[in-house]
């Protein structure tokens, strides 16, 4: 529909605006990051001081030296880079596959109890993980599981399979009803029937799902703390925290935050890889809908 | 192939039930079609006898053998949608390969079964395209070609040709009927267009409310419409009908519509006067001429509307006035003309006119003189 | 599609009932564990249990600390909710329009929701420092504030947590309201305009019955989330200065961590979930409205034949 240019005047200012609002904190941590901290702590953000470059990445990843005080920590954020990695690959994987079952189960059939199922499943996205902390680190210890990968990808399996589940059900249930129906007269049992059409229909919804689960999984900061802080399975956000200032008012500045900057672009690289993959694969794939209906 | 046969066949839902005890039996190789409005329950029947929906109570038999309970992979019929349903996210080529994929045929075969199915409906040169990119035309012969491809017993089609543009459903009828004779499978067609049926079935199934109506061929179900129903369903104009009763005037019986009264000979009078006298009449279209020259006669009304058709005209006729008006199309020459508001008169011979009583089935005429 | 109970279908189902099962085991263990925790105190020096019964639960609900924690928590989510509807519905409308650029900026709208409470603590520490901070070191060569300036006091500590929180929150409403937004036929904004509708009435009339049951679900997601967030203020202020923008999860944290008060942890934590049992049965709530849009397929009176997506897939019988 045609704009005039009144309106379009203020198009342009709400997509600067939304731009800025989305970008600027974004942009003041990347900045921060290439700053060496002494230029940054003289005098503030505001400037292009010399020794800008990637220095505070270089020691992160342990190509170049840094002081003692956080020799220790920088080597733990790589670390934690790696062990975030696997646990949050093998929480997407195991919960989106959990997931596109238990979503296809209730986004297709009725059964007893299903209402008070989807109700249970749901409940648990409600609790804050703080009132189950203590009790899961009681249990998980009690199974030798703390300091472990599958410790914490059990965790999160819990919060995330019911959210993916929620998601792919609704998908599931919007997907015609007559694709499935031809496989099925087409020589599918139900399963090969899931498997050879309708996950593939479903595919942009299980592309989304797997990674929100690594989100979930990559950004999580408690259970991280508590089930594998100081271990040799430590993951990314505790290790991240290591450097944070978190009383900023005190206006005495924490002698690690360009690294905790330079880090915090790290961890934010492949949750971006991921989303942008995922955003490709999601619309390239949109061509399931115009086929149902043999109109042009 | 196989013949088909529906035994008291029932599939309700909590308040409603979609089908009504039904009884059909379809002969092998048979041309078969369902016809009637939507929500009649076609639909329904047709995913019964594919296994993607389980009756409530009854039996459906191949070939004798009842297949009520066995899942649809294992029943070895096909089905071409109202919507397509082709895989989106496969080539026309693998759309068509997939059920022998399932069935495990050897690669060899299959590559040479799916490349005749596709010439067979001259899609030979699209093989890798995918759906999305095709006409409406081309998708539905891919569809054909996926049912075809895989040589079942039994050919279900659930209005394929509905969402289509006329031109293109007048070349598809005579593909689907092409591809009948080729075949010589068993073909259960649903439709809510009774042109297909009338140009398309070896039998039509006249349906409404979940029951059957009328079973016969074209010809039959034309010319001897078993009840109002199918009157009203078949031809291109729905019968016109009236209702009234069979009233003696001046010694002589004549049907007295609201504002129609038409004289009766005496056969019509034996089928009027049964039950309470309350009767339908109708009378096609086609079956009427305007001017007194036979008769009975209807009485003079005033055109109300005139439709050309290029081939011929409709001309809707009014006879009273106010609530109790009745409206009567007749069809007739291209050439005539009229206007809106001239006076004009009916006329009908005996041969054209039914009668039907008061729960709908016809009366006259009557089986035993046809 | 309701077929005959077969094989393959129990097995599925045997799947997703073992699913469900271990996810209540998971769910409920650490539960009654909890509760167990919360009727005793432990005194961990000493290695002694002593059952308390409801003490606890009293002291929290009696403890002017404590109430003023979840009096925190309530205006956190408060404001927290009221920003975030409206900017997420803002950018969603904006978004909906079509302009150059408009998937590469659909795409960038997810990224505070895809980065961390922790590296979205970052950004904004970086914002708000009184030293070196972003804000600052804009507004001090204007003049306007002095060269120390601290952003983050004890009367607004709270509410920079909660933009900071409302900048990564955001997009997950953004996201529902697009969404929601490109299911309104055009064909209805069509016909506004050509009975002459100034935009506003548009907006008023078209627009926004078609948002109701999204703006619950945003209203119900965003509100949980909220009330239950923990990292994004444990990364940025720690709950200070002081206890300024201590929220009732952070009084839990500290509860258990640096009061090692397990007991009062635990009956603390059993009032933030009544509080969240709530909010789900609200959650549930706009479920069961919105089961009418969830295509089972089944049988017609599963699904409402009169709702757009519904409508046109449901196998009514025909």
């Amino acid at each position: 529909m045609k704009k005039n240019a009144a309106e379009r005047v203020m198009l342009w200012v709400s997509v600067a605006l939304i731009a800025a609002w989305t970008f600027v904190p974004i942009a003041v941590m990347l900045w921060a990051s290439l700053m060496p901290l002494n230029a940054l702590i003289d005098r503030g953000l505001i400037q292009w001081p010399s020794g800008m470059g990637f220095a505070n990445y270089r020691a992160l990843l342990g190509f170049a030296s840094i002081n003692e005080v956080f020799g220790g920590q920088a080597m733990a954020v790589a670390r934690g880079f790696f062990n975030s990695i696997v646990v949050a690959i093998a929480v997407a994987v195991i919960g989106t596959a959990v997931a596109v079952i238990g979503g296809y189960a209730f986004g297709r059939f009725r059964f007893p109890f299903k209402n008070t199922l989807l109700f249970v499943l749901l409940s648990v996205r409600v609790l804050p993980p703080i009132a189950v902390l203590i009790p899961y680190f009681v249990i998980l210890s009690a199974l030798h599981l703390v300091g472990t990968y599958a410790g914490l990808i059990v965790t999160y399996l819990t919060t995330v399979v019911p959210l993916l589940t929620w998601v792919l059900m609704g998908y599931f249930g919007s997907l015609p009803l007559e694709i499935e129906r031809a496989a099925r007269i087409d020589g599918c049992s139900r399963l090969r029937a899931l498997w050879h059409v309708t996950i593939p229909m479903a595919a942009p919804c299980i592309a989304a799902a797997f990674v929100i689960a690594f989100l979930t999984a990559w950004n999580e900061l408690l259970f991280g703390i508590v089930l594998t802080g100081g271990t040799a399975k430590q993951t990314l956000s505790p290790a991240l925290l290591a450097f944070s200032p978190t009383m900023p008012s005190t206006g005495t500045a924490n002698l690690g935050i360009t690294l905790f900057a330079a880090g915090s672009v790290l961890s934010a690289v492949p949750p971006l890889i991921l989303a942008l993959l995922a955003q490709t694969y999601i619309t390239r794939l949109n061509v399931a809908d115009p086929v149902t209906s043999p109109g042009d | 192939m196989a013949a088909v046969v529906l035994q008291k066949l029932s599939r309700r839902y909590r308040e409603t039930s979609a089908v009504d005890s039904l009884d059909l039996e379809i002969a092998d190789k048979e041309f078969v079609i369902l016809l009637g409005p939507s929500g009649c329950g076609k639909t329904t029947i047709l995913n019964l006898i594919a296994g993607t929906d389980t009756p409530t109570s009854g039996h459906i038999l191949f070939d004798g053998r009842p297949v009520e309970h066995v899942p649809p992979e294992k029943r070895n019929v096909s089905m071409v949608f109202q919507n397509i349903a082709l895989y989106p996210h496969k080539t026309v080529y693998e759309n068509i390969a997939f059920p022998l994929r399932m069935a495990r045929v050897a690669r060899a075969e299959l590559d040479e079964r799916v490349r005749a199915a596709a010439n067979l409906l001259r899609i030979g040169d699209l093989l890798n395209r995918r759906p999305h990119e095709l006409s409406g035309g081309q998708r539905q012969r891919v569809a054909l070609g996926r049912a075809a491809v895989r040589n079942p017993v039994v050919f279900l089609f659930d209005e394929p040709l509905s969402a289509l543009d006329a031109r293109l459903r007048g070349e598809m009828r005579v593909e689907i009927k092409k591809l009948h004779e080729r075949l010589g499978a068993t073909f259960i067609y649903v439709t809510h267009d009774q042109v297909e049926a009338l140009t398309m079935a070896d039998r039509i199934a006249v349906m409404d409310g979940g029951r059957l109506r009328q079973f016969g061929a074209p010809d039959e179900v034309y010319h001897r419409p078993a009840n109002i129903s199918v009157a009203r369903f078949i031809g291109s104009e729905g019968m016109n009908l009236i209702a009234g009763r069979a009233v003696k005037r001046e010694g002589r019986f004549a049907f007295q519509g609201s504002c129609i009264t038409i004289p009766l000979d005496d056969a019509m009078v034996a089928a009027a006067r049964v039950g309470n006298g309350m009767v339908t009449l109708g009378v096609r279209p086609e079956g009427l001429s305007i001017g007194a020259i036979g008769i009975p006669v209807l009485g003079e009304g005033r055109v109300y509307a005139v439709e050309p058709l290029g081939s011929d005209q409709l001309v809707n006729v009014s006879y009273g006035s106010g609530d109790d008006a009745e409206l009567i199309k007749v069809r007739t020459r291209p050439d005539a003309r009229f206007r809106v508001g001239d006076a004009i008169s009916l006329s009908a011979s005996p041969s054209d006119i039914y009668l039907f009583n008061e729960t709908g089935d016809r009366m006259f005429p009557d089986d035993a003189r046809a | 599609m309701r077929w005959a109970p077969t094989s393959d279908a129990r097995f599925a189902l045997g799947i997703v009932g073992g699913v469900v099962l271990f996810n209540v085991i998971i769910f409920i263990l650490p539960l009654i564990y909890a509760a167990w925790i919360s009727f005793h105190d432990r005194d961990v020096i000493l290695h002694t249990q002593e059952f308390v019964g409801f003490d606890h639960y009293r002291l929290i609900l009696t403890s002017a600390e404590a109430i003023a924690a979840i009096l925190r928590s309530i205006k956190f989510t408060a404001v927290v909710v009221d920003l975030s509807l409206v900017m997420g519905l803002g950018i969603a409308l904006v978004l909906n329009e079509d302009f150059p650029g408009r998937s590469l900026l659909r795409a960038a709208i997810l990224l505070p929701w895809a980065l961390s409470e922790v590296v979205t603590a970052t950004a904004w520490i970086f914002i708000v420092n009184p030293t070196f901070g972003a804000l600052t070191g804009l507004l001090h060569p204007l003049g306007l504030v002095a060269a120390n300036h601290a952003w983050i006091n004890e009367n607004t500590a709270l509410y920079w947590v909660a933009i900071a929180f409302v900048w990564h929150i955001t997009p997950l409403g953004t996201l529902f309201f697009l969404a929601a937004l490109q299911t309104i036929p055009d064909t209805l904004y069509q016909a506004a305009r050509i009975d002459r509708a100034p935009p506003l009435q548009r907006f008023v009339h078209v627009t926004l019955p078609h948002l109701r049951p999204t703006v619950m679900i945003v209203l119900v997601v965003v509100t949980v989330e909220a009330f239950r967030s923990f990292d994004l203020l444990f990364a940025m202020t720690g709950g200070g200065p002081g206890t300024a923008s201590q929220t009732f999860p952070m009084l839990i944290f500290r509860y258990t961590f640096e009061f090692s008060r397990y007991g009062l942890a635990a009956a603390a934590s059993y009032i933030l979930v009544a509080i969240g049992m709530i909010i789900t049965s609200i959650y549930f709530l706009v479920l069961m409205r919105r089961r009418h849009y969830v295509n089972t397929g089944t049988l017609p009176f599963d699904a409402d034949p009169r709702s757009p997506i519904a409508g046109d897939r449901t196998a009514l019988p025909s």
